[in-house]
């Protein structure tokens, strides 16, 4: 047995371990987001806190399946009310009722894709601030609550994790800001709780033939979220999310499809039963009122016929296959900035959050491929006979291969 | 010159022609280069839009943007004027501020009620908006003055509007008919009798002197004495009205036959409805038929709004 048929088994079963956690979840995890901002204000009687809390509409119906009845606009303040505090000496601060019917949860106009409450915080004693974030964690494994601090003129941003669900505010100076560190180990956490990108690259080891290869990947990754960020930063563009998930979801059937020419007796079937699929498909959305998925489609085909004809003629220049791999990364790096969006933060503010971010969405692609790797080579003795007989790669190609459609049209008409 | 005919051979053909077939261009990355920056273009465009641009400059016919919402210079101008009562030029630049500052106050009080969805929360923002946006569909139609000949045919068509309302004071006597003094008497002799009363009446006799020789009562249904048409309307009943409504002052009804017995009415004082002449009513004239056409405006406007509007009732309701 081959190393190269080793290589293949296990990482077929890798795809098929990360296809079944995936099933129908985000293909990126920018909807598991939530925000707040925390507006700290002192008088004679004591520091108030008025609490602006944005939750996206998806993320609310999702809280209908685990287990808020009947989900409506109060219980959802409700609901909020419940998880969310403020404490000052110890004790928790009582929300204040606003007055005429409103009560204690302030229901806010925030836009149709989002439902916003605000409740206010009055602390009988004053002194250094905790404020308490609980929605949401235990029921949505990886949320991630992006929160803004003002306190005497001065804006900090913060997140509240799982594993972060308290804040402290010093009575006096200046509140801190989450460090890069943190917004390294979200993008870490991202990559991991994202199937597509992570599918893709485990995909992607399938084609790797020489040692060295393995730099090129590492590199096309590093490479792909480094545009994006240099992009990102620069505030130009922002993603449009369903359809960048779609996107991903063809990226990984292409690879699919790269992996089987290489298979193939007739490897111009591959070649182009691929794009012509894409082609008709853009062709009949062109029938339709989805013109911007038309170009998506059209794009798909043309970028998938020309890459897989390259790769039929120029067989000697291996490197054009790293092409989706920057594209991946470059793609997957727009998820922090299509999640901050709604906070419309400044510039300067984002850049650093969105470069430790993909920072280590980065690190923990190619740490993922080095440890596959290494993992392989530490069972390799061990699963020789086992993976004898399996028609490994055409499994890993076929999985690849449906998982990525599936995305593609579920998320292309979304 | 001699021409030399040349002869091409059929396998020669067949062989040339199988070597063009088979030859293919030297192949260039040029191609596959150009479809993938190609689709990748075609693609970007439909991944991607373009992010909101920060402004941060205030644009031309603004004189200020609060949260990216523009105050106009125009607004910022009337608004100047109205609240100094001078020209714009007059305006000194303390009272532009003050207006200024004033106008960024109402905006950010305006997006605030936006955010706290006061227009769906607040009878008194619903009550506005819904009169502001009937003000303007009218606006149009108000601009234009109506003409007199308009306004007589509506004066015409609306003439009981412009009618006062007629009062009277009237005595209304009632025969018991078989009453306590005479628990054997008819219909037909109380009619007698109540004939005999009209006479006495119309001949002079005082009301007094009737109700005491003939048995009447004062039925107390006018006791409060003058009172306007409509009110008689209510306590004396329809059919007592509708004799009591063509009596003059002095004047003295037929009997009147009615469950309780037979009723006299005296009518004691009497002013008739009046209606006032088109050059009297000509400004209420005016009001109403602006109020009209505003009317009209707003209601063609809501068959608009209810013919693009998505209405669904819950089971059971109707409007």
């Amino acid at each position: 047995m081959t190393r190269r048929r080793l290589l293949e088994g296990v990482l077929c079963a890798a795809l098929c371990l990360v296809g079944a956690v995936a099933r129908g979840a985000p293909l990126t995890d920018t909807a598991n987001v939530s925000y707040s901002t925390w507006t700290v204000s002192g008088s004679s009687s004591g520091p108030s806190v008025l609490l602006k809390f944005l939750l996206p509409e998806a993320l609310a119906q999702s809280l209908t399946a685990t287990g808020l009845p009947v989900l409506t606009t109060r219980k959802l303040g409700e609901f909020v009310l419940r998880h969310v505090a403020v404490g000052a000496a110890g004790r928790n601060c009582p929300a204040v009722d606003q007055g005429y019917d409103i009560g204690i949860v302030d229901p806010l106009a925030v836009g149709p894709a989002l439902h916003g409450f605000e409740i206010l915080f009055r602390c009988p004693v004053s002194g250094a601030l905790t404020l308490h974030d609980h929605a949401l964690f235990d029921r949505s494994a990886g949320h991630v609550n992006f929160a803004r601090i003002v306190k005497d003129g001065r804006v900090v941003e913060q997140l509240f994790t799982a594993a972060h669900q308290e804040l402290r505010l010093p009575a006096a100076g200046s509140v801190p800001a989450a460090g890069f560190g943190q917004y390294l180990r979200l993008g870490v956490m991202h990559l991991f709780r994202s199937p597509a990108p992570l599918c893709f690259l485990v995909g992607s080891l399938l084609l790797l033939r020489r040692r060295r290869e393995v730099l090129w990947l590492a590199g096309a990754v590093v490479v792909g979220y480094g545009i994006s960020l240099a992009v990102s930063t620069r505030s130009w563009i922002l993603p449009r999310v369903p359809l960048l998930e779609a996107y991903m979801g063809f990226l990984v059937a292409l690879l699919a499809a790269m992996i089987t020419l290489r298979e193939l007796r007739q490897p111009r079937v591959s070649m182009l039963g691929c794009p012509a699929l894409l082609a008709v498909l853009a062709i009949l959305t062109a029938f339709t009122s989805h013109h911007l998925q038309m170009l998506v489609l059209a794009g798909a085909a043309m970028l998938a016929a020309s890459l897989l004809v390259a790769n039929l003629w120029f067989e000697s220049r291996r490197e054009l296959w790293l092409v989706p791999v920057v594209l991946v990364g470059f793609l997957d790096g727009f998820a922090l900035p299509a999640a901050l969006e709604p906070l419309q933060l400044p510039q300067r503010s984002q850049a650093w959050m969105v470069a430790a971010f993909d920072c280590g969405a980065a690190l923990a692609a190619v740490a993922s491929m080095v440890l596959l790797l290494a993992a392989l080579s530490v069972l390799r003795g061990r699963l020789r006979t086992a993976l004898r007989r399996l028609p490994a790669s055409e499994l890993a190609a076929a999985g690849l291969g449906g998982l990525g459609t599936f995305w593609l049209l579920s998320r292309l008409y979304n | 010159m001699a021409v030399r005919e040349i002869h091409l051979k059929p396998r020669r053909v067949r062989e040339r022609l199988s070597a063009i077939l088979a030859a293919r261009p030297r192949r260039s990355a040029l191609l596959p280069a150009a479809g993938i920056v190609l689709g990748l273009l075609f693609a970007g465009v439909g991944l991607f839009r373009p992010a909101p641009r920060p402004v941060v400059r205030v644009p031309a016919g603004y004189v200020a943007l609060v949260n990216g919402k523009g105050v106009l210079l125009s607004d910022f101008m009337s608004q100047a004027m109205a609240e100094t009562g001078k020209s714009f030029s007059e305006v000194t630049a303390g009272e532009r501020r003050r207006v200024l500052h004033e106008m960024i106050d109402e905006e950010l009080l305006v997006q605030r009620a936006l955010v706290l969805d006061l227009p769906e929360t607040t009878v008194e923002v619903r009550d506005a908006m819904a009169g502001g946006v009937n003000a303007q569909v009218a606006a149009p139609t108000l601009a234009q003055e109506p003409t007199d000949a308009q306004l007589r045919e509506y004066y015409d068509a609306h003439r009981d509007k412009y009618t006062t309302d007629g009062s009277m004071t009237v005595l209304d006597l009632v025969l018991h008919i078989g009453g306590y003094e005479n628990a054997d008497q008819s219909t037909a002799q109380a009619r007698i009798d109540a004939s005999e009363a009209v006479y006495q009446l119309r001949s002079g006799a005082s009301a007094q002197y009737v109700m005491e020789h003939f048995g009447f009562v004062d039925s107390g249904r006018m006791k409060d004495g003058n009172q306007p048409d409509f009110a008689a309307k209510i306590h004396l009943g329809q059919a007592l009205y509708a004799v009591a409504a063509r009596m003059e002052e002095g004047q003295v009804s037929e009997p009147v036959l009615e469950a309780d017995g037979l009723h006299v009415l005296v009518m004691e004082r009497r002013r008739r409805p009046t209606t006032a002449d088109f050059t009297t009513a000509r400004t209420a004239v005016y009001g109403d038929y602006r109020e009209q056409l505003g009317k009209a405006a707003a209601r063609e406007n809501l068959a608009i709004l209810r013919s693009q509007a998505q209405i669904l009732l819950a089971p059971g309701q109707a409007e």
